[in-house]
């Protein structure tokens, strides 16, 4: 396997018109977001509600389309490639997982019908006896025995982990080298979601597939992310490798993020062991105002001056460029240097 | 408990003939289109023809009597209920077709499209059906053929709008953006994964424009717009006002086509509140809750029932 990116992601943006007659006033969802997935690795997206994150996940699924920027998927710029439509050749590498699993499954089909499909369209299987045998194949995969009485049922008969369990299994029905996984556990009991997020580890040691995972849970994000980014107000503030990016927190945003997880024992532990490194503010000074900036009329500074308790005379003038804090880390923040 | 949240294809029908409403409608409904297909054999011959005196009541040579022109109408009834349910019926498909390819196709494109097809049916909507009618059905030749091409013109854009809104809110679910991600055509997508998730939508919108088509070709019928030598309902009513049957007291030539309208009306709604009740989990498990405490000897109350212990299931 050659050491290029599997999908490259060049100045990504995103721009929804709204108001009256697709009105001429924008909401920026995600601005220029640059960034490489590697092959057979997890890409953890973090950040808040609207930050970007889904929209950017539906620009690299080719859902939605970007307003600008490349996609390169080994090397070719997709949206150039292939005009409007993504082709069956992009759609069999990558897949996408979406958040709610109670909606990504037609309910009058059976599971089989649901992952019959893929198998058909992407010509991995033709007779009667493939498609049973890949079905078979596929929710034994995803751990759902005993397979033939699942594949006859109806969504509505299946459990949320259930159905994401066939919602993966869909997924890998098309045998992809990039699964974008859209916060695939967040609408699950917190007592399955560690099968889920194991299921995706194996997937990506036993299959070698990439994955995008997109969530806001920090926690979920370190146990199965190689490298992380982290989202705010539609830009990727800061990213790097999973443990230095949450173990550092370059970007007052992150510590912010970081301080603001609800869970005791996590706070403590990652408070023990980053506040004596480089003393990360305590979650009393970390935010000045809660809520982020609107989309719409974005600030043409950093989008987190306002809310953030470094801030600088600089940070309202112009959006920090990344500045690289060696091995692999980097962060749009002042703090780390100066632009003449 | 039966899985009928769901309910597609063999399942909803063999739901449907559970209800006693839809049971009700089904029974009005196959009396009407047997009446239909047999008529001729029943009553051979013109049923324009002269049979007895004019303004005959109710005998046993005629059971509805005899009209204004000495013609048989319980003959006319039946041979009347062809064209009239014709009418309701073809009009009633092809609203439905009409309005399902235009307001799915506007609802899955979204955009320019969208905007295209919207403006049209928009158009349609505030176009005054009635004048639009009466116009088209006085200047084309008439007959049956011409009244349902005229209804339906003018008719099917409410449907449309109601299947386009159906299918904006499904577009959005994710299974048919999961359905894309899998690399599914347009044409699947629509005709595979959103339609048959609107089915219920669509049956009822059927029977809701099977209703309105029969009343509109009644109603133009007895303004006089229509073949007036072609026995159908509509016509029977027309002759009967003609011939001043209100003033003559002969009420059974009005009252049998009337109260045969209305009758098919009442089977359509039966089935339309049959399909809305095998839809709708809401009122589905208010009336199981209802049942179960009636087995239970509770009587019907409005709050959260509190089983007695030991009798749950």
């Amino acid at each position: 396997m050659s050491d290029a990116p599997l999908l490259e992601a060049r100045g990504l943006s995103k721009r929804f018109s709204v108001g009256l007659f697709g009105g001429s006033r924008q909401v920026h969802a995600v601005t220029e977001a640059s960034f490489s997935v590697d092959r057979g690795k997890v890409l953890a997206l973090v950040g808040e509600s609207g930050s970007g994150k889904t929209t950017t996940l539906r620009m690299l699924g080719r859902l939605v389309g970007a307003t600008e920027g490349e996609i390169l998927l080994d090397g070719v710029d997709v949206l150039k490639a292939e005009r409007g439509r993504a082709s069956l050749a992009f759609r069999r590498k990558v897949q996408v997982i979406f958040q709610d699993p109670f909606s990504s499954l037609n309910p009058v089909r059976t599971i089989g019908h649901c992952l019959e499909r893929p198998l058909l369209i992407h010509g991995h299987a033709r007779t009667e006896a493939e498609l049973r045998e890949g079905v078979r194949g596929l929710l034994e995969t995803v751990e759902l025995r005993p397979a033939d009485e699942i594949a006859a049922r109806y969504p509505h008969q299946l459990s949320g982990g259930q159905r994401q369990r066939v919602a993966i299994a869909r997924a890998l029905a098309a045998r992809p080298e990039l699964i974008l996984a859209d916060e695939p556990i967040s609408m699950l009991d917190v007592s399955i979601r560690m099968g889920v997020l194991n299921l995706i580890e194996r997937l990506k040691s036993e299959l070698g597939i990439a994955f995008v995972y997109v969530t806001h849970d920090l926690a979920s994000a370190r146990y199965v992310g190689d490298s992380v980014m982290v989202m705010y107000a539609g830009r990727i503030v800061e990213g790097g490798p999973c443990e230095t990016v949450l173990g550092e927190r370059a970007h007052p945003y992150t510590r912010l993020l970081v301080s603001a997880a609800p869970d005791p024992l996590k706070i403590a532990a990652l408070g023990a062991s980053a506040a004596s490194e480089q003393g990360a503010p305590g979650p009393a000074t970390a935010a000045r105002r809660v809520e982020p900036p609107s989309l719409i009329d974005l600030p043409p500074g950093c989008p987190f001056a306002e809310r953030c308790p470094e801030a600088m005379k600089a940070c309202a003038l112009s959006v920090p460029p990344p500045f690289d804090l060696g091995g692999g880390h980097w962060a749009r923040c002042f703090l780390y240097g100066r632009v003449d | 408990m039966a899985d009928t949240e769901y309910a597609t294809g063999a399942r909803f029908f063999r739901a449907l003939l559970r209800q006693k409403k839809a049971a009700t409608g089904a029974v009005i409904l196959l009396f009407f289109l047997a009446l239909a297909l047999l008529a001729p054999l029943a009553f051979p011959g013109d049923p324009t023809r002269f049979v007895a005196r004019q303004n005959q009541a109710p005998s046993a040579r005629h059971l509805l009597g005899t009209n204004g022109q000495g013609q048989d109408v319980l003959a006319q009834l039946a041979l009347g209920a062809r064209t009239s349910l014709f009418v309701g019926f073809s009009v009633g498909f092809l609203i439905t077709l009409l309005g399902l390819a235009i307001g799915m196709t506007a609802g899955y494109l979204g955009g320019l499209a969208d905007g295209l097809l919207n403006t049209f049916t928009n158009v349609f909507l505030i176009i005054p059906a009635l004048p639009l009618l009466i116009t088209l059905a006085s200047f084309l030749p008439p007959g049956a053929t011409t009244v349902a091409l005229v209804l339906t013109a003018t008719s099917w854009a409410w449907p449309a709008r109601v299947f386009r809104a159906q299918t904006l809110s499904l577009r959005e679910k994710d299974f048919v953006a999961a359905a894309l991600a899998s690399g599914e055509g347009s044409r699947r997508i629509i005709f595979a994964e959103i339609l048959p998730n609107m089915l219920s939508l669509v049956v009822s919108s059927f029977f809701g424009n099977v209703v309105y088509a029969i009343g509109a070709d009644v109603g133009l019928a007895f303004l006089g717009f229509e073949d007036l030598n072609k026995v159908s309902w509509g016509t029977m009513l027309y002759w009967s006002q003609n011939n001043s049957a209100l003033l003559t007291g002969s009420w059974w030539t009005f009252v049998p086509p009337g109260l045969c309208v209305a009758l098919v009306a009442f089977a359509m709604t039966m089935l339309i509140y049959a399909i809305d009740e095998i839809t709708n989990p809401r009122l589905r498990s208010e009336k199981e809750i209802a049942g179960v405490l009636k087995k239970l000897g509770l009587g019907q109350r409005r709050s959260t029932p509190v089983l007695p212990y030991g009798n749950e299931r």
